[in-house]
């Protein structure tokens, strides 16, 4: 192994199965929420509050992680997942009540800014883009809603909803690009392309591109036999990790109009995406996370076997080779049960943070040793 | 892409703002578990497995429209169990088989004419006449009608319900329009009780010209309507459109433009062909010189919006509009648009156009929050209203611009007829909406 997984921290976080954790944009803070219908969100403990013997203590082994707050009055059943704007002054709940609560940073606290309902049933993600312009979120009525921020009325309004997405849809992510807020002048030049990846129940991704005053789907990406459970870009937004029920993890590239290899888009103007490396053989259940970490480029899977897995992308040898990833860590008893989400810290490089059924959350160090 | 042909708050080939069926059909499901003298048991599945382990199958259950009205299971439901109830092919049946004994009745939708006539190439007035006369000498239908005569009725009804709930206090408003099946279909099943109170209660021209020609009870007739919508064969199966002393639906089948084409292609309708008749009397509308007009000023969802607005700015505030364009403001996007009337810098009377699904959601969700500042809502599940209606024709030589186009340039009145229908004749003009509770049974069909 080149690498390390080293457990910092462990919280019996509930009873209950934990379904998600979210660090903030400035890895300050971690939410987490589950079955029990509570966001707990975690910091370091303030060290003003600690008598000497324990900082040192705390220090050697950086287990200085508590629970800071409680939001306990958002949904009436099951928070399937949080998620925070990118300034850190939101935190966004899907709920299997079928709605989705904002809430607004208030000093230490998050108080409810406006509940979104629209969705069937059960909402099983949200995500924020890059400006807070747009609030996606999905859920098993098989939509993708896309919702609209406006600033006088500080509520949002239903922008689009997408059914293209034959099944339940599980995951959301936006594309890392920052997208621009619409003024007179941008309305119709559009400088910057928003697009939404979401994976779905009927075993595709779809990317969802803003089109005039409406959303199409731009592509459909195909190739997982099941359940695509999670996804995620890496940092130029020009690759895509998936995971997904058929134990593989899946490597996809963009390829822009007019692009090198002569790779044709159907559309003649979106980026078609082709998938370039299959990475199996090493998860013996269900993935249902994937993360691709913005500072080092390692790719983390969470999976129902109970692991967490770590995998570094090769150097090529030669400039058109495709693409390898090699497992470098692991922990194959990483909780006791299902590992449900993981989240790497976007400011401290290698710290890592995961969920599972058995009610837990654990703080990860992932340690890189030179090759 | 997969296409679905009931909007339920629509779809369009090549639009995403539409609600599919959203889940499995739970009628036979719960059909099965009557019939079967099973333990009782539920069965357990794995918490995220998603394929379900050798469920039985459900006995196959016979569901009618009317189960579908009456079920909170999906919004709109599976297309294929329904289409085959309401299909062109049940009324060619009938025509074929039973020439004699019913009086066959046909009518057409303005919507629906406007996208024939782009079909043909033809002028809306023109094409108008030629398939009422091929339908009469060809296919031995023998009335055909036009649903925008009883639009009349529906435009004056809903202009009366609008100045008496805003008399009174402006009790219940914003008035939603309920010309919509698919949003009717959508408030009741998902929205309950508190959103029924703004909603119309006028029937929708199909409706009140299906009393209509089914008034005489002496008549056998069957009655066929050309809409542009597939929800409509949804609205003509509702119970309030029973008619129990004739053991008949007022509409018996609703057939979309599209099918209607397609039938018209299988008996060689040759639009080419100059023999014309108007649509039959009584059911038209006329001009002085005896040239047929086919439509209302206003939108091509049925101009609601435009004579309720220039009604309520005379009758209320002595402005006389006549003369006047209305104003639009796009709000969110182009369907959904405002128009105000302004007395003395003083906003008196707010209207809007709310087409799509998503913009039905933006007011559903104002009136939620108590925040809608609307009196009117002129509200159509279609992206760019029934012109575009989820059952119009779908070719590449029909687009929607033209149709739009045609069904502008139809021959129209300014203001409807006021219809006077006596008294030894009337007809109900209004109907009920109930919030649909939604199922129990929905919880045993979770997927994570």
């Amino acid at each position: 192994m080149l690498a390390e997984l080293i457990e910092l921290q462990e919280f019996e976080a509930s009873e209950d199965r934990i379904w998600c954790v979210a660090w903030n944009p400035t890895g300050t803070l971690l939410a987490s929420c589950g079955s029990d219908k509570v966001i707990k969100l975690w910091g370091r403990e303030d060290v003003n509050d600690l008598n000497l013997a324990k900082i040192s203590s705390l220090y050697s082994g950086e287990r200085n992680w508590v629970c800071k707050s409680t939001i306990t009055d958002g949904h009436t059943r099951s928070i399937r997942s949080v998620a925070w704007s990118f300034c850190g002054n939101r935190l966004a709940s899907a709920g299997f009540d079928a709605k989705v609560s904002v809430w607004e940073r208030d000093g230490q606290d998050f108080v409810l800014q406006t509940t979104l309902e629209g969705h069937e049933n059960e909402v099983k993600d949200v995500a924020f883009s890059r400006s807070g312009l747009y609030l996606a979120t999905c859920g098993r009525d098989k939509s993708v809603w896309i919702w609209e921020y406006n600033e006088e009325e500080n509520d949002f309004a239903c922008a689009a909803v997408l059914t293209t997405h034959t099944q339940d849809v599980k995951h959301l992510k936006w594309h890392p690009q920052k997208d621009v807020r619409h003024s007179i002048l941008f309305r119709f030049s559009s400088p910057v392309m928003q697009v939404l990846a979401s994976c779905s129940y009927d075993d595709t991704i779809k990317m969802f591109v803003e089109d005039n005053d409406d959303w199409t789907c731009a592509s459909s990406l195909e190739s997982h036999k099941s359940t695509v459970w999670s996804c995620d870009f890496d940092v130029t937004g020009k690759r895509l990790v998936s995971c997904s029920d058929d134990k593989t993890v899946k490597i996809w590239h963009a390829y822009e109009k007019n692009n090198r290899e002569g790779i044709r888009s159907p559309s003649g103007v979106y980026p078609v995406w082709k998938c370039v490396c299959t990475i199996s053989g090493y998860h013996t259940q269900a993935i249902y996370d994937v993360k691709w970490c913005s500072l080092t480029g390692l790719i983390a899977t969470a999976s129902g076997d109970n692991a967490i897995r770590i995998f570094r992308e090769e150097e090529r040898q030669q400039m058109d080779a495709p693409p390898s990833f090699s497992l470098v860590a692991s922990n194959t008893h990483a909780h006791l049960q299902d590992v449900n989400r993981i989240s790497f810290n976007p400011k401290e490089a290698g710290l890592l943070a995961s969920c599972s059924d058995d009610g837990t959350i654990k703080l990860w160090r992932i340690e890189q040793r030179p090759s | 892409m997969i296409t679905k042909n009931f909007s339920g708050a629509l779809q369009l080939t090549d639009l995403d703002d539409f609600i599919g069926p959203s889940q499995q059909c739970i009628i036979p499901m719960q059909t099965n578990i009557a019939d079967n003298s099973d333990d009782g048991l539920i069965k357990l599945r794995t918490k995220k497995s998603d394929k379900t382990e050798a469920e039985s199958t459900p006995k196959v259950a016979k569901i009618t429209l009317n189960d579908c009205l009456a079920c909170s299971g999906c919004i709109t439901s599976a297309e294929s169990i329904l289409i085959d109830q309401q299909d062109y092919r049940e009324a060619q049946r009938t025509i074929k088989l039973d020439p004699n004994k019913k009086q066959i009745v046909l009518s057409i939708s303005p919507q629906s004419l406007s996208s024939l006539a782009v079909r043909y190439k033809l002028d809306g007035l023109t094409c108008a006449r030629r398939v009422t006369s091929f339908l009469k000498t060809k296919l031995g239908i023998d009335h055909v009608y036009d649903v925008a005569y009883a639009r009349n009725s529906a435009l004056i009804e809903i202009k009366n319900e609008f100045l008496q709930r805003f008399q009174n206090n402006r009790q219940n408003l914003p008035l939603l329009t309920s010309e919509c099946p698919g949003w009717i279909c959508y408030a009741e099943k998902t929205q309950g009780e508190y959103i029924i109170p703004y909603i119309s209660r006028v029937k929708s021209p199909q409706q009140i010209l299906g009393s209509l020609v089914k008034n005489n009870p002496n008549e056998n007739i069957y009655h066929i309507s050309v809409q542009p919508c597939y929800d409509k064969k949804l609205e003509a199966s509702r119970q309030d459109f029973y008619n129990e002393q004739r053991q008949q639906y007022d509409i018996d089948c609703v057939i979309s433009t599209g099918e209607f084409e397609k039938w018209l292609v299988e008996e060689q309708f040759d639009p080419e062909c100059s023999s014309e008749l108007d649509y039959d009397k009584p059911y038209t509308m006329k001009d002085e010189n005896d040239q047929m007009i086919l439509t209302h000023r206003g939108s091509g969802s049925g101009g609601y919006l435009d004579y309720v607005f220039r009604s309520a700015a005379k009758d209320l505030f002595h402005i006389d509009m006549d003369d006047k364009s209305l104003e639009f403001k796009v709000t969110r996007n182009q369907d959904f648009r405002e128009t105000v009337l302004t007395v003395d810098g003083q906003v008196q009377l707010r209207f809007a156009y709310a087409y799509g699904f998503r913009n039905i959601q933006n007011i559903v969700q104002k009136l939620k929050r108590n925040k809608c500042e609307y009196d009117f809502v002129e509200i159509m599940a279609c992206p760019s209203g029934c012109v575009n209606g989820g059952g119009q024709i779908r070719s590449t030589d029909v687009t929607l611009d033209d149709v739009r186009r045609t069904y502008e340039s139809l021959p129209h009145l300014d203001h409807p007829l006021d219809l006077r229908i006596d008294e030894e004749n009337s007809i109900p003009l209004y109907t009920n909406y109930r919030a649909i509770e939604k199922s129990s049974s929905n919880g045993f069909s979770l997927k994570w």
